[in-house]
């Protein structure tokens, strides 16, 4: 009796779900990570506020210092599932020994990355609660109007994310130091993607830079349809933005992933296998 | 279909690795690989024989598309290894082996249920595959533990299990019996006699009696460069002078032994007859010879006509080893 | 025949040193050549200075007299930054490299191991925390007015105390595995009550009492007391006697921890598992 194969497009997405499955046994397996993901996001909104409560500002962007900041903490989790699941998928592999195996099947690579992404997803949503419960004991005030432009722009910051993610997950193994790019970049997109700082204290030049980042848009339009009541014009509008910016991001993503394999198969030296 | 060559056709293939190049300093180069052909026949096993270092591994990342060659080309089931990858992953089982290469957090069958995903297997075959994999290589007792617990060996036959996973019809394993007990060597061995002629096979050894029992076709390998090649009995053949058969008597033969010297002398297989006096004081025979068994039964039926007591018989038969050290001119381990 | 004789033995002392210091090179080298200079370097020195823009950049409207803080705090937390990142996550990175289990083999005390590895981050770091203080310079136009002897004696309870810490961390990433993931729980938590953005007075009071039971809290008080307001150490006596408490205590912590951590670690027999 022979072995039986599953259709393309089958098999593309039982590979992703069966990642998403190995994600999610393989982290659960360490205790810390039990307790990191809801405790962060608590200890940095709190961080944050009295940042701000020191600085003398009542309001940062138009809307309340915490509304300002869940948001901001929102896009930061989810920035986070990102960077830590999809963008370290590969290094992960490494990191375990495990690439070699991995590499030896035929299964698409993007798949691979898109399970572990989903899989931090699934794996972040006590934090996304956690900011939920913040939300609810600090009394921040939400102004929605148009709740589907709260879903577009939550959709939005999904894919902005994940096209981080991608773009990362081949530069971290083409630096070698994979761990500390991914801290070392999380301090400029809180900065430039204006999800901690409000973008109206950026210098001008810095603006092309901001603008150049997906997670920007999307943080911008789920500020404006939560907390101060924007209504579907005007997040399509930064949504449309934050989607054409992750699809250049994507692309880079993929050549980045192209590239790792390739350069690890020709130089044989990345520590790879 | 055009596989019909070889499983396995490797031609010319040479890698060169760069070392230590950073910044301002020009790196050396290593040739792991030099210019290695050979073919691997359907439905065989073929061995890649060779000391540490002799670029075995080498070559079969190069075959299992895990590196790409520095020159020269190689098929795995008809496709090319660099131009069509994908297929030539999915016809192939891989063994690299080591403590490295499984989820260590996963248990043994959830490693498998993995792979069997990664290769695109169907949810019916990954079950059905998982149970008589965990059997084959008779880990169904440890089947739900977590693979960081397993010992070396144990890994190792869940590595094989992996390969065989998707049931391919290439496998190419490396040092598959490494870390393993005797008897679980001789377990394992069983298991990949019996993958042929379903399967073809490429193995890589240190054991050269795994490689004279297991394979049909022998290459050694040494600093990069097949040194010989051929079936376990051709690479013998080359090395005949270390065939002799040796008997001992009880007592010295003296005068008695010259007839003897000369009968067995006549026979064409004979190259040379030695005499002399053993440990223990008897006469001691030895015939260096191209073919044994008549110069054995030359020999014995000439000593008994003179009414000698024989105490000992010995044939000795080449080994792989002798031919290792004859054409590599050194020793392993 | 064998002779044990034949390797020539040194005192612990000896060895310690002798560990310690092939420790620091093995370090230095792995991560200046292999790593290759330029990226790395650059990479990590760049990573403070984004963290100090955003938060001078929030300060600079209202309260620009705690740009000065910041600039100076957010350099030093580079070092804390090292301790967590680095030395806490020393073993663990060991451990998955699998050369953990030699390095214990090895008879040489572990602290002088550890310490060498921990020297070698040291570099980095300090050009990185050189960096943020030119970029507050240069971006903000922070001025400085420093009491040497104040700021040296500051500087050094500082990082000893800090060192302490990461050794205590570091013994626990080996019981907890994933390191790095303690490390950016603690680093959440550090930058909370460590006076990192803000003096550790800004703290609510119920966050304060927590706050002043670190020693990081008085070693930015004093740094940048000590940097910006030419304050002597007579001056800075409350700040400073506490913390050469931690300095001395903390190492002791860390070494004691470790021992008790290492032997459940072997009782668990979880040494060389991932
Ligand atoms: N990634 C690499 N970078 C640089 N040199 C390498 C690399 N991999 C192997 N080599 C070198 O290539 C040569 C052949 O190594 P290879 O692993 O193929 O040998 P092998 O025959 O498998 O040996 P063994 O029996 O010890 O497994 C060696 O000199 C080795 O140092
Ligand atoms: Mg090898």
């Amino acid at each position: 009796m022979s072995v039986a194969y599953r259709t393309e497009p089958v098999y593309l997405l039982a590979s992703i779900l069966a990642t998403t499955r190995r994600y999610l046994q393989d982290v659960s397996a360490y205790v810390i990570q039990l307790v990191r993901w809801p405790l962060g996001p608590l200890f940095m909104f709190a961080t944050w506020r009295i940042t701000y409560s020191a600085s003398g500002r009542t309001s940062a962007d138009g809307a309340t210092l915490s509304g300002f900041l869940l948001v901001g903490i929102f896009g930061s989790i989810l920035w986070s599932s990102s960077i830590w699941g999809s963008g370290y998928a590969i290094q992960n592999e490494r990191d375990d020994g495990t690439s070699g195996s991995l590499f030896l099947t035929p299964v698409s690579r993007a798949a691979v990355v898109a399970g572990y992404g989903l899989g931090s997803f699934i794996w972040f949503l006590p934090s996304f609660a956690a900011v939920g419960v913040l939300g609810w004991i600090t009394g921040a005030h939400f102004a929605v109007h148009a709740p589907w432009a709260v879903v577009l722009a939550v959709l939005a910051l999904c894919i902005a994310s994940l096209a981080a993610g991608f773009t990362f997950s081949g530069i971290f193994i083409l630096t070698r130091r994979g761990n500390l790019v991914a801290n070392v970049i999380q301090s400029p997109i809180y900065l430039l993607g204006g999800l901690m700082v409000p973008l109206s204290v950026l210098p001008g030049w810095l603006r092309p830079f901001s603008d150049a980042i997906p997670v920007t848009h999307a943080v911008v339009a789920l500020r404006e349809s939560t907390l101060l009541g924007a209504g579907m014009g005007s997040t399509v509008h930064d949504v449309a933005l934050s989607l054409i910016a992750s699809a250049a991001w994507f692309v880079i993503g993929l050549i980045g992933l192209w590239r790792v394999e390739d350069v690890a198969k020709r130089v044989g030296q990345l520590d790879l296998y | 279909m055009e596989t019909r060559g070889g499983a396995i056709i490797a031609s010319h293939l040479r890698r060169v690795y760069r070392k230590g190049g950073r910044l301002f300093r020009k790196g050396g180069e290593t040739v792991a690989v030099d210019d290695i052909s050979f073919q691997v026949p359907q439905g065989t096993i073929f061995g890649l024989l060779g000391p540490n270092g002799a670029g075995k591994t080498t070559t079969i990342k190069m075959l299992s598309t895990l590196l790409i060659p520095t020159a020269g080309t190689a098929t795995v089931g008809g496709h090319d290894v660099v131009r069509e990858d994908r297929i030539v992953r999915r016809q192939l089982g891989v063994v690299l082996g080591g403590d490295r290469g499984l989820y260590a957090k996963l248990s043994a069958r959830a490693n498998l249920v993995y792979f069997g995903n990664l290769y695109g297997m169907t949810s019916e075959s990954i079950r059905r595959r998982t149970g008589e994999m965990l059997e084959l290589v008779n880990l169904q007792d440890r089947a739900d533990d977590r693979v960081e617990g397993f010992s070396r060996g144990m890994k190792q036959r869940l590595h094989l299990a992996k390969a065989l996973m998707h049931d391919p019809p290439i496998l190419i394993l490396d040092e598959p019996t490494i870390g393993l007990d005797p008897a679980a060597a001789v377990e394992l061995r069983r298991a990949i006699g019996r993958l042929v002629p379903e399967h073809s096979v490429l193995l890589t050894t240190h054991d050269m009696h795994e490689a004279d029992q297991l394979c049909s076709e022998i290459a050694i390998v040494d600093q990069g460069l097949i040194v010989a090649q051929g079936t376990p009995d051709e690479l013998k053949a080359r090395v005949g002078g270390n065939r002799r058969v040796v008997i001992s008597t009880q007592a010295p033969l003296n005068g008695r032994l010259a007839g003897v010297e000369a009968g067995l002398n006549a026979l064409v297989d004979v190259q040379r007859v030695i005499t002399d006096l053993d440990d223990v004081g008897g006469s001691r025979l030895t015939v260096l010879c191209t073919e044994t068994p008549r110069a054995l039964d030359t020999a014995l039926a000439l000593l008994r006509a003179t009414d000698a007591v024989i105490t000992q018989v010995q044939v000795v038969e080449p080994t792989l080893e002798d031919v290792f050290l004859s054409v590599a001119g050194k020793s392993f381990e | 025949m064998w002779q044990s004789a034949s390797v020539s033995s040194t005192s612990t002392s000896r060895l310690a040193l002798q560990a310690a210091i092939a420790s620091w090179k093995a370090k230095i080298y792995e991560h200046i050549v292999v790593n290759g200079l330029g990226g790395y370097v650059l990479v990590w020195v760049a990573f403070p200075v984004f963290t100090l823009a955003s938060i001078g950049l929030i300060y600079r409207a209202h309260r620009p007299g705690l740009v000065g803080y910041a600039v100076v705090a957010i350099a030093a937390s580079a070092f804390i930054t090292n301790a967590l990142y680095y030395v806490g996550q020393l073993l663990d990175e060991e451990r998955h490299r699998g050369t953990l289990v030699n390095l214990f083999l090895s008879p040489a005390p572990r602290l002088s191991w550890l310490t060498g590895l921990a020297f070698a981050g040291l570099f980095e770091t300090t050009v990185s925390a050189a960096v943020c203080l030119l970029f507050g310079v240069i971006a903000f136009g922070v001025r400085f007015d420093p009491d040497l002897p104040a700021l040296v004696l500051s500087f050094v309870l500082f990082i000893a105390s800090l060192w302490g810490l990461g050794f205590v961390f570091s013994a626990f990433g080996l019981i907890l595995k994933r390191s790095n993931d303690l490390a950016n729980l603690l680093s959440s938590f550090v930058f909370l009550l460590g006076g990192v953005y803000y003096p550790i007075s800004l703290l609510p009071a119920w966050l304060r009492y927590p706050a002043e039971a670190l020693p990081l809290g008085y070693g930015m008080q004093a740094l940048t007391q000590a940097s910006l307001h030419h304050a002597a150490i007579a001056q800075l006596a409350p700040q400073l006697i506490p913390l050469a408490g931690f300095a001395l205590a903390l190492p002791v912590i860390g070494v004691l921890t470790f021992g008790w951590i290492e032997r459940k670690v072997r009782r668990r027999g979880d040494l060389d598992l991932y």
